[in-house]
């Protein structure tokens, strides 16, 4: 979808602190802006703020400090005018399960002020959208995880809102289930809509996004599209070596190699960053071998958003 | 707006009403134990209550008339609670004797702490000078004291004086009046004075006869009358209805925080719902299911009684006063749900407070036992629950016949709870409805 270069939302120092001066500091004076029609995503592990900051935008927290213009209104001064202008799909399952998909899109499409005939055809073209026509009536207790994922999604656009907010809408889900919500995202932003995405999945903000902002402990520590963001990491590629039982000290090893910008270990996997992985690549696993240690796989990535967050924080997004 | 707020609560109620859990505890349960507890003390109409302990502290000392008679109408008083040895059957003074447990006393301000402390359901204390006044115009009181804790026992011992008054007032209008038009009539007619005197003499003579030989009647109490039957069902019914509605408002006002768990309330207040708007839905729900829930339990305990030999209804005959107090007694337990919700944190945690504050509630409101025979000092505790206004209502509804004024007292304390636990769930809620 083409972007336009009017922001539809324009974030100005959002800030929020929970329970100050003691209470945690989940959100530190964030300001950027999301152009209309583009797929803005922010990306950051868990506990960043990206959940904190969503629930600001639509009303949910009231920030300490800061405001944001949604679609022209203020969330602070007109929170009812804002929410008129959004679609919000949370991360957790926000619908009832002994109620049916349809009573459920019902329930809610009242609460976004449709009625009558509005509604009912509203109704049907969300349950055609999501794939869920034919299971329209069964309760929801009855419906697969990734289903459960549809209704959830479909109720955020029942009232075809100029602005859509789904956070981490993929999290607990099979790969089929995902691969349908990341269509359904493209197609809905083809249609016109504006979508803030939340995920701390590189892959996919990097398939869906326009642009990125990067989000770390309550500030975007990097803010642009793909391109200006890869341009700031430089043309440093990531080796991901899978082996247990990783002594932490044998960590600093790998990182002396020469041509290693930075080295870390997550879980069970070694990840270098390098200038030319190709180069390193025969010294690490060398080093690997004579340490005893068991080397399962090696992958070397082009490249990408995970390799700036490494880059810039010294962290894996799963961290 | 509307559609918005009817869209919440009939949410609400549609989940509820499809949970076969919930309808099992909201139906089954009190109409059963309702029906169990009335099999084991028995649905005999016929059945009679305990005899109401009574004391009479008679300090008349009478008053000469006119005629040289000796006059004491605190004797007849005296006379209806604790009636002669061979007193007929079929008066009166008799039938007052099988409700009542009569002593007289010479000490009426033993008799008054013994009333304090509940051994007394009354004390009826007529003073000194009672006939003196009353027979010469002025006004004259007997005084009643009662134990306000107990439910029936006073009520009957103030009916019994109300009418016993009424009928010694009729006496006196006729002795003062008559003599009086008499004396006056003569000296229009110029009779002699000897005649005049004679003519009153005989006036009221006829009064006093009416008043020995008149038996005061009890028809506005009526205790040995069919539809005057009480029975455990009579008080059961209401009081585990109230009791099992109080747990259903409670659980649907804990479904706030269900929502809040679920994220459900989050969603709705991402929509353009103002959060007001989504109380006073979820309190709509949650009222009407009460009031529901009324309604169908006084259906059912009616059939119920009725399968078992009941003639008449549990419930009693006043449509409008249960109307009534099914609104008002669902109002305050709907308020009062909210407060426990309000003050929870967690669904499993409203749960634990709702249990053991419905249940305390219950059991000082008279839910499982009557709270008649409360020490004194306690008596002021059972009239801080709304199940004792309730079970009050009803009971004098469906007991006492009762008439709509009758009742006023539990329609407004149950409204004025209503609204003030309604006020301290709001204010709560506001306080923690940023997510």
């Amino acid at each position: 979808m083409p972007t336009s270069a009017a922001p539809i939302i324009e974030i100005t120092n959002l800030k929020k602190h929970f329970n100050p001066p003691d209470g945690p500091l989940a959100v530190n004076k964030i300001s950027m802006a999301i152009m209309a029609g583009e797929i803005f995503s922010l990306l950051g592990p868990n506990g960043a703020g990206k959940t904190t900051t969503i629930n600001m935008m639509c009303g949910l927290l009231t920030p300490t400090e800061g405001d944001v213009i949604i679609a022209g209104h203020s969330v602070i001064k007109e929170p009812l005018a804002v929410k008129r202008a959004l679609g919000v799909v949370p991360q957790e399952l926000a619908i009832y399960p002994t109620l049916s998909a349809r009573q459920n899109l019902v329930f809610f499409g009242k609460l976004y002020g449709l009625g009558g005939s509005e509604l009912n055809k509203r109704v049907d073209e969300v349950l055609e959208f999501t794939g869920l026509t034919e299971r329209a009536k069964d309760p929801i207790e009855e419906y697969s995880g990734g289903m459960k994922r549809r209704v959830n999604i479909g109720i955020g656009l029942l009232h075809r809102p100029q602005i859509v907010f789904l956070d981490e809408p993929t999290v607990a889900i099979d790969p089929q289930s995902r691969r349908n919500i990341l269509d359904a995202v493209k197609e809905l932003n083809a249609q016109g809509t504006t979508i803030l995405y939340t995920t701390h999945y590189m892959e996919e903000a990097q398939e869906l996004s326009d642009r990125v902002g990067i989000i770390d402990h309550g500030s975007i520590i990097a803010l642009g599209t793909q391109d200006e963001l890869m341009q700031q990491v430089g043309e440093q590629d990531t080796l991901v070596f899978c082996v247990p039982d990783v002594p932490d000290e044998f960590i600093d090893t790998l990182g002396a190699i020469q041509g290693v910008n930075k080295a870390l270990h997550v879980d069970d996997e070694i990840r270098l960053l390098a200038k030319d992985g190709r180069t390193v690549l025969p010294d690490a696993i060398r080093l690997i071998n004579e340490a005893g240690l068991s080397l399962q796989s090696v992958e070397v990535h082009e490249p990408t958003l995970e390799a700036l967050f490494l880059h810039l924080t010294g962290r894996a997004l799963r961290d | 707006m509307l559609t918005k707020l009817l869209a919440i609560a009939w949410k609400d109620i549609y989940v509820t009403f499809r949970d076969r859990n919930a309808l099992l505890y909201m139906f089954a349960m009190p109409v059963a134990l309702s029906a169990i507890i009335g099999l084991a003390f028995g649905t005999d109409p016929d059945v009679s209550i305990d005899p109401i302990p009574v004391a009479v502290a008679n300090q008349d000392a009478g008053t000469a008339l006119p005629g040289g008679e000796q006059w004491n109408l605190g004797q007849i008083y005296e006379s209806v609670f604790i009636p002669a040895e061979a007193a007929d059957p079929g008066n009166t003074a008799a039938q007052v004797d099988e409700l009542t447990d009569a002593e007289r006393t010479d000490d009426p301000a033993q008799a008054r702490d013994q009333v304090n402390d509940g051994d007394l359901a009354a004390l009826i204390q007529i003073p000194a000078d009672f006939t003196e006044q009353a027979f010469q115009g002025n006004s004259a009181a007997v005084s009643v004291y009662w134990d306000s804790g107990r439910s029936i026992g006073p009520s009957v011992v103030l009916s019994i004086v109300n009418s016993v008054t009424y009928g010694a007032n009729t006496v006196l209008l006729a002795q003062q009046v008559g003599p009086a038009y008499l004396t006056q009539l003569g000296t229009e007619l110029d009779q002699d004075q000897s005649a005049i005197t004679q003519a009153t003499g005989r006036v009221m003579d006829a009064a006093m006869s009416v008043a020995q030989d008149t038996p005061i009647r009890l028809e506005q109490v009526n205790l040995q009358g069919e539809t005057r039957a009480g029975d455990a069902l009579q008080y059961f019914a209401p009081s585990m209805a109230i009791l099992f509605m109080t747990f259903t408002m409670a659980a649907g006002a804990t479904t706030i925080l269900d929502e809040q768990n679920g994220w459900t309330l989050q969603r709705i207040i991402t929509t353009p719902t103002p959060r007001w708007l989504f109380m006073a839905g979820k309190l709509l729900g949650t009222y009407v299911t009460g009031v529901v829930q009324m309604i169908i339990l006084v259906g059912l305990t009616s059939l119920v009684a009725a399968l078992m030999g009941r003639e008449t209804s549990v419930w009693g005959d006043n449509i409008a006063g249960i109307a009534l107090l099914i609104l008002a007694v669902s109002f305050a337990a709907t308020s009062l749900g909210l407060v426990i919700a309000a003050l929870s944190q967690t669904p499993s945690q409203a749960s634990t407070y709702s249990t053991v504050a419905l249940f305390l509630l219950g059991m000082l409101g008279g839910s499982f036992i009557p709270i008649e025979n409360l020490p004194a000092a306690l008596d002021w505790l059972p009239k801080i629950t709304l199940n004792y206004w309730g079970i009050q209502g009803f009971f004098d509804l469906s007991y006492e016949n009762a008439a709509l004024s009758a009742i006023s007292t539990n329609l407004v304390v149950l409204a004025v709870m209503g609204v003030v636990l309604f006020m301290i769930s709001t204010w709560r809620f506001n306080r923690r409805l940023e997510i």
